[in-house]
């Protein structure tokens, strides 16, 4: 049963050519982290402000726990809809401190109860020694848990989060992932976050979307989304990604650097993708078919070597310990299946 | 937004009605008898000499205490800011009054020490007085862009070849260029309205002859031609400064860290810059303080407090309102500008700086010539009346009030409003909660500082006050122009300690706010 239904949600702002988001359709269950991603001006956030009631779609309809927020001649205001809601710079209110920001959404109760409510909600994102604090005196990891605690204080079960993770240093990130993901647990929280990094994207939720101009392109487990891209943009958004032309009968396909096995079944001319850490490289003890290794970067945790073969670049990723070096011939072979992905009409495979 | 259109006309208007009866004479006669170019010439000399001498001036007296209060390790440069800024406190027409009851042989040099100063009237008194009055403008400007000067620009001179000297010329003064325009603009701007000096100290610019011409032969059709002329100089002030800045971008090219400046250290030279800003307060605070002081305790205050206490009650009768006025009237054009960005929010907003830049006493004119007109049943019954002036006063300080509120808008963002509605207030909810708190110290300040300004107006008031309504400026005015110092003095005073106490609730709250 979902908690949050956003069925073909359109929205084209005034003066705009094309629409900000365009037939948006996704549910989120209790206790799920969505999360949608794309570059910029994909229509996320657009999508998000949607769901919360600061903008009104002009198609389509949003529904939360079983309320009808927003359909044709329906238009719940923004204040009556019970969705929290985490600005990207936490918006909180610099007149107020701390436990008063938390209590601000607090109504029908006494105002000792909303102090009790307050302080206990804080505890939970372990602020609780800093009530009487302004907003000022903390740091960004600090306001954004205090944004947190704020739009969930009323019992809020929906909520969601723009960029989350934008205005927060490496550290911060990790722990802020934490946070979410703990307070998801323990409040039975359904989050939607926003966010335009791939990484953050696939590592705190449990589904992702992948947006560009407006259109959800594909959605589903980071994992699966990762492993099986079904076009070239999703492919590439993702995380690094070989683009070859393959001839494909069935569930195998001819590629420049051989025969590779299919996720799907395709037939003729089309486009696969195949990851780095996808690739392996041994010598070519005399093969024909070879690439030459043109550079080499070593980052720690692996090696990225870029191969060129046929005037074709390839990025294979492998262990550091990896002993070849630039100027060596290689012969490239796939570990795993290779996506079949569909060209998007401004995508172009360069590989 | 209608009351932002309303505020436009209403700047707009008396300018028309200014031209209008400025064009009505025959070319031939202006050209022969009311402006003829000998007349042009020698004000328009003056009062751009006087301009000049001031910007050189003021100049020179705030770029080093901008440098020290910035970029060194003076001690004791935070007392300096503020003590910098107090002139501010003190009217250009107390400075003129200064001089005046200061120089000559009754004045109070001779009289209580026993040193004659030739007497400070014409050129070089104007000079001092306006260049004492204005230079915290230039200060101010100076010492935020110092301030936000990178040091490594400095270092990167230097690891190039240029020494101490040549880095004024290479960093120091092109970054400075568009503090120095905005701070050279607002002076000049200042100079050229500038009525009460000038007309003090008898210096013959525009404002002086609009004034002479308006009160000795009262032919105000005579005073429309030097009006106009002024308030085409105002206008091409404002574009000259604009082109100057254009495509002049010196924010940071690249967003790399900014390291925190390692102060200059003084050393000895800590004495000679002491010295400086002795004598600087000296001339620019102390003297006219201690000069008002002396003359007041000498004046019969038993003969004057009915009638100070009148002034002040008609000061603060006009000024009051006004700054209500002006407040109520800045917050729909602040709140356009910031939140509906659009070409006619952004001509609004700038229609409420062209009232603060008209030369006052032409501005006053043209409310003269407009108010003449408009008459009901044969009388004109908005000529010289307390609404029009009231009206006056606060569509000429009408950018004083949008600078403060515009600021604390900036705090309140929509961002803030919508968090609050996602939180469950609806619209009056998220305005009584969030966006009035918020806007509230701002909504003070600029009421505070369009009533201050209100109580030291003189032009205006000259121009506009109803017959017997004399304010504490207008008073100090007044028997300064009798050589009565003694009279003037306790008036003097009174404006004294209301500014001082002004500045004093400002620099507090700003103090509580950081």
């Amino acid at each position: 049963m979902p908690v949050l239904r956003v069925e073909n949600l359109c929205k084209t702002y005034a003066g705009a050519d094309e629409p900000a988001c365009c037939d948006i359709t996704f549910s989120v269950t209790r206790g799920e982290i969505f999360s949608l991603v794309g570059p910029s001006g994909c229509g996320k956030t657009t999508t998000l402000r949607a769901i919360a009631g600061f903008e009104r779609p002009d198609h389509g309809r949003i529904e939360c726990e079983g309320r009808v927020l927003d359909a044709p001649g329906v238009h719940v205001s923004a204040e009556k809809r019970g969705i929290g809601f985490v600005f990207q710079d936490y918006a909180l209110f610099p007149h107020l401190n701390l436990l008063e920001n938390v209590m601000f959404g607090l109504r029908s109760m006494s105002a000792q109860r909303k102090r009790e409510r307050a302080a206990e909600v804080l505890d939970m994102v372990g602020l609780a020694k800093f009530g009487h604090r302004r907003p000022h005196d903390l740091s960004g990891g600090q306001q954004q848990r205090v944004a947190l605690a704020r739009a969930i204080a009323p019992g809020t079960k929906v909520v969601l989060l723009d960029e989350p993770f934008s205005n927060l240093d490496a550290e911060l990130r990790a722990s802020t992932r934490g946070a979410i993901r703990a307070l998801v647990n323990r409040a039975h929280l359904s989050v939607v976050l926003v966010t335009h990094d791939q990484e953050e994207a696939l590592s705190v939720a449990d589904r992702v979307a992948v947006m560009r101009k407006g259109e959800l392109l594909q959605m589903g487990a980071p994992e699966a989304v990762y492993a099986h891209p079904k076009n070239t943009f999703v492919a590439q958004f993702l995380g690094r990604s070989n683009l070859l032309h393959a001839s494909a009968r069935g569930r195998s396909a001819q590629t420049a650097i051989g025969a590779v096995q299919l996720d799907r079944e395709a037939q003729g001319e089309v486009i696969v993708s195949i990851r780095p850490e996808h690739l392996l490289m041994e010598p070519a003890n005399g093969d024909t078919r070879y690439g030459t290794i043109i550079s080499r970067e070593f980052k720690g945790h692996d090696l990225t070597f870029t191969v060129r073969q046929q005037g074709d670049e390839y990025l294979v990723q492998t262990d550091w310990r990896c002993p070849l070096g630039v100027g060596e011939r290689v012969r490239m072979k796939p570990t795993t299946q290779a996506a079949v992905v569909d060209r998007l009409p401004e995508e172009q495979p360069h590989d | 937004m209608i009351p932002a259109v309303l505020c436009g006309a209403a700047v707009l208007l008396p300018l028309g009605y200014l031209a209008r009866r400025a064009l009505e004479v025959d070319m031939a006669l202006v050209a022969e008898r009311i402006l003829p170019w000998s007349t042009l010439r020698e004000l328009l000399g003056n009062t751009l000499l006087l301009t000049a001498g001031v910007l050189v001036i003021t100049c020179l007296l705030a770029l080093p205490a901008a440098w020290l209060t910035t970029h060194t390790d003076l001690p004791g440069r935070r007392m300096l800011t503020w003590a910098a800024v107090l002139p501010l406190a003190i009217p250009a027409y107390l400075m003129a009054y200064t001089l005046l009851s200061l120089s000559g042989d009754y004045g109070v040099a001779n009289r209580a020490l026993g040193v004659r100063v030739p007497p400070l009237r014409g050129l070089s008194g104007s000079l001092i007085a306006l260049s004492l009055y204005n230079y915290p403008y230039m200060f101010l400007n100076l010492r935020v862009a110092l301030r936000e000067l990178d040091p490594a620009l400095i270092e990167t001179a230097r690891s190039l070849g240029h020494r101490p000297g040549r880095i004024l010329f290479s960093v120091y003064l092109p970054h400075l260029k568009p503090a120095l325009l905005a701070g050279a603009l607002l002076i000049a701007l200042h100079v050229i309205a500038d009525f009460g000096v000038v007309s003090l100290l008898r210096y013959r610019t525009f404002s002086y002859e609009i004034y002479s011409r308006y009160t000795s032969a009262y032919s105000p059709t005579e005073a429309a031609w030097p009006a106009l002329v002024l308030v085409v100089l105002a206008g091409a002030l404002l574009l000259v400064e604009a082109g100057m800045l254009r495509g002049l971008r010196l924010d940071p090219t690249a967003r790399g860290v900014v390291r925190r400046r390692r102060p200059v250290t003084l050393g000895l030279w800590a004495l000679p810059a002491y010295v400086y800003i002795v004598l600087l307060m000296l001339a620019s605070v102390v003297i006219p303080v201690a000069t008002i002081l002396f003359w007041a305790l000498r004046s019969e205050f038993g003969r004057l407090a009915g009638d100070l206490g009148s002034a002040l009650s008609a000061s603060v009768r006009a000024s009051l309102p006004a700054a209500v006025l002006a407040t109520l009237l800045a917050a729909p054009i602040a709140y356009m500008a910031l939140r509906y960005r659009s070409k006619l929010s952004f001509v609004l907003e700038r229609l409420a700086f062209v009232g603060y830049a008209t030369p006052a006493l032409a501005f006053g004119l043209g409310i003269a010539f407009f108010t003449l007109r408009f008459e009901v049943g044969g009388e004109a019954i908005l000529y010289q009346s307390l609404t029009v002036m009231i009206l006056a006063y606060s569509l000429h300080f009408l950018a004083e009030a949008v600078g403060p509120i515009r600021s604390s808008l900036y705090q309140a963002t929509p961002r803030l409003e919508e968090a609050a509605r996602s939180l469950g207030a609806g619209p009056f909810e998220t305005f009584r909660r969030v966006t009035f708190p918020l806007l509230r110290n701002g909504l003070a300040v600029s009421t505070a500082l369009v009533f201050l300004s209100c109580m030291k107006e003189l032009p205006l008031t000259f121009m506009l006050r109803p017959t017997g309504f004399d304010t504490l400026a207008f008073n100090v005015w007044d028997k300064t122009n009798d050589a009565a110092y003694a009279d003037a003095a306790p008036y003097a005073f009174s404006i004294l300690l209301i500014s001082a106490s002004f500045v004093g609730i400002l620099l507090l709250q700003g103090r509580a706010r950081s």
